[in-house]
């Protein structure tokens, strides 16, 4: 075992070769673009044997990468913001074929205005596309998630594939200590593919992507996809036993937090949740019970799990990194569903929206939930959500603005 | 159902007939419907026709039916079933990815589906001018010519498309389109 400084998208790529990986289509975007240059330079000297191929597009690479697993080789491949969304089409298109391979989304904010800080919508657009979602906080999550993720992947009961997702910057361009797992072991972990799902070869005809035009047989498929990603909460289950074995480090579907006695908890996911664990220690040496349960697992949702951690609190806030506008955050419409049917449902929900486009989550607006939460009343009906921002960005803002040109002499103010 | 003023025959014919769009069918089923007058089932069946271009005539004879139709139907009260037949609700389990996957393992299986229903245009060969020298064999995306054993080539109707590349490949001109839909 080697600990070494990895930024989060050299812990992706570690992920990948040690996976063996033996196809990656790829296509560069930042803040992506450092995970697929590893990659090629370890294909280039040999560390990796097989193939790796630069594509037109993203729509063509994740085409690409679910063909290739068609053919039953070991495939990953990576991708961003933008280019999740150019290849939304793809993500639905193989998902549908049931193949398992890997992608990894670095995390960043969609256009318009571009930018190039992480929020959640993009990852979040995918989340009906029949992939699992694995969220992740740290560059060591990164690297395990990786090749859990194959593991989930190419078990018979899910056959899917899997969406690693890490937030631009805040990890994919920052170093922290990050244990490379022994080979051998993971050789253990994860055995060469052996694919479940019918292959391409040349001696056996096999006809994928076909059209069944008839709404009972695609009823019937898209209800097994639903059942196959049910299934991966089981099997992450497993998995996770048998990597904590091999390599000590346990992963639930979801993460508590300082849980134990919690009274009001906050509900975040990614990176940014390392920013409410600091609040939460903050509060806690204030005598406050507060606590946090990290949402790591998107697809399947671990309802039941949620509801169990949940029910029982007084007071739950959700901070979404995402923006549904005219709904709000995205996450917590999940959460309060999976406590609808619960009979000790907290008195109190609230939505909370920050961090977009890479956007500080500071103390002042952690604070400014903590205080919204705790002056919530049960029973107030609908409350809109909250979005967090402070006075000096509202104030950074009007002065770019001005440099911009606005407000025009009579025309705004 | 059927009464004095129109034969059985004519319905059953018009009924029968594996056209694109039946008029005399879709007639029966607003008469049964009792929601639909005869103007109005006249002037869908005008609407309807006149978008796929066919001749005045053929539209008559159409609406000519539809009244027929329309009319030899007695007024029927459909009483709703008070209790819905019981039919079994599945509870779906997961099953094997190799079934659960919308993948085809068995060849030679593609003839059974008659691709030909969806065909608008319809290609006819003029064989007084067919020179025999099988471009529209070649053509053909769907394999839906074949040649007989004199050489001529002999379209599979239950399986060409309608795409009509044959017509556009023959350099002799002789294969001629028509509109598929019949005058029921
Ligand atoms: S119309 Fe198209 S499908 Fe039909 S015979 Fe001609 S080329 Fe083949
Ligand atoms: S292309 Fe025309 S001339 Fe040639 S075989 Fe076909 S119908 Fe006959």
């Amino acid at each position: 075992m080697v600990r070494k400084m990895l930024t989060g998208n050299a812990a992706a790529a570690w992920g990948a070769r040690l996976a063996q990986v033996e196809y990656v289509p790829a296509f560069p975007i930042t803040p992506q673009t450092e995970i697929i240059e590893s990659l090629a330079g370890w294909f280039a000297d040999g560390a990796l044997t097989g193939k790796f191929v630069t594509m037109d597009s993203e729509h063509s690479m994740v085409t690409a990468a679910g063909a290739a697993a068609t053919t039953g080789v070991r495939t990953f491949t990576a991708t961003s913001s933008q280019g999740l969304i150019y290849a939304m089409e793809a993500l639905y298109t193989v998902s549908g074929w049931r193949v398992p391979f890997v992608l990894v989304n670095v995390s960043r904010g969609l256009s318009s205005p571009i930018t190039l800080g992480p929020d959640h919508n993009d990852v979040l657009a995918a989340r009906d596309a029949g992939f699992i979602q694995i969220h992740v906080e740290t560059c060591q999550e990164v690297l395990d998630s990786v090749l859990m993720a194959f593991r989930i992947a190419e078990d018979s009961r899910v056959s899917l594939p899997v969406l690693v997702n890490l937030d631009g910057f805040f990890l994919s361009f920052t170093r922290e200590p990050v244990e490379i797992p022994n080979a051998k072991l993971v050789q253990e972990f994860l055995p060469a593919f052996r694919p479940h799902h019918p292959v391409f070869k040349g001696s056996q005809s096999v006809a994928q992507g076909v059209a069944v035009l008839d709404g009972a047989a695609y009823s019937y498929f898209r209800y097994q996809m639903h059942r196959a990603v049910e299934n991966a909460l089981e099997v992450h289950e497993e998995v996770a036993e048998d990597f904590y074995r091999l390599f000590g480090r346990r992963y639930g579907a979801l993460e508590e937090y300082r849980m134990e006695d919690a009274e009001t908890v906050l509900v975040m996911a990614g990176s940014f949740s390392t920013k409410g664990k600091a609040a939460v220690n903050r509060w806690r040496d204030q005598g406050r019970k507060v606590g946090l349960v990290r949402l790591r697992l998107i697809r399947p949702q671990p309802a039941a799990e949620l509801a169990r951690l949940l029910t029982g609190r007084k007071a739950v806030g959700v901070i979404d990194q995402n923006i549904s506008p005219g709904l709000g955050g995205i996450l917590y419409q999940e959460v309060a569903g999976a406590l609808a049917s619960t009979s000790d449902r907290p008195p109190v929900m609230r939505s909370f929206v920050g961090g977009l486009g890479g956007k500080d989550i500071s103390p002042a607006e952690f604070d400014r939930v903590l205080e919204v939460l705790d002056e919530a009343k049960s029973g107030e009906g609908h409350v809109p959500c909250e979005l967090l921002f402070t006075d000096a960005e509202y104030k950074q803002v009007r002065t770019a603005l001005s440099v911009a040109g606005k407000p025009l002499e009579g025309r705004a103010s | 159902m059927i009464s004095g003023n129109t034969s059985a025959l004519t319905i059953a014919e018009s009924l029968g007939k594996a056209s694109a769009l039946s008029v005399g069918l879709g007639a029966a089923a607003v008469r049964l419907s009792g929601l639909i007058t005869i103007e109005q089932l006249r002037e869908a069946v005008q609407m309807e026709l006149e978008e796929l271009g066919l001749d005045a005539q053929v539209i008559e004879e159409n609406l000519r039916l539809a009244e027929e139709v329309y009319g030899g139907l007695e007024n029927v009260t459909i009483q709703p079933e008070k209790v819905p037949p019981k039919e079994l609700v599945h509870e779906m389990a997961y099953d094997h990815v190799l079934l659960g996957t919308p993948s085809i393992l068995a060849p030679g299986n593609a003839e059974a589906r008659q691709t030909g229903s969806w065909r608008v245009e319809r290609p006819e060969i003029n064989y007084e001018h067919c020179t025999r020298c099988g471009l529209c064999f070649v053509g053909c995306p769907d394999g839906a010519i074949a040649l007989d054993e004199q050489g001529y080539p002999v379209i599979d109707y239950d399986h060409c498309k309608g795409c009509l590349i044959c017509l556009e490949q023959c350099p002799r001109h002789s294969i001629v389109s028509k509109k598929e839909v019949r005058s029921w």
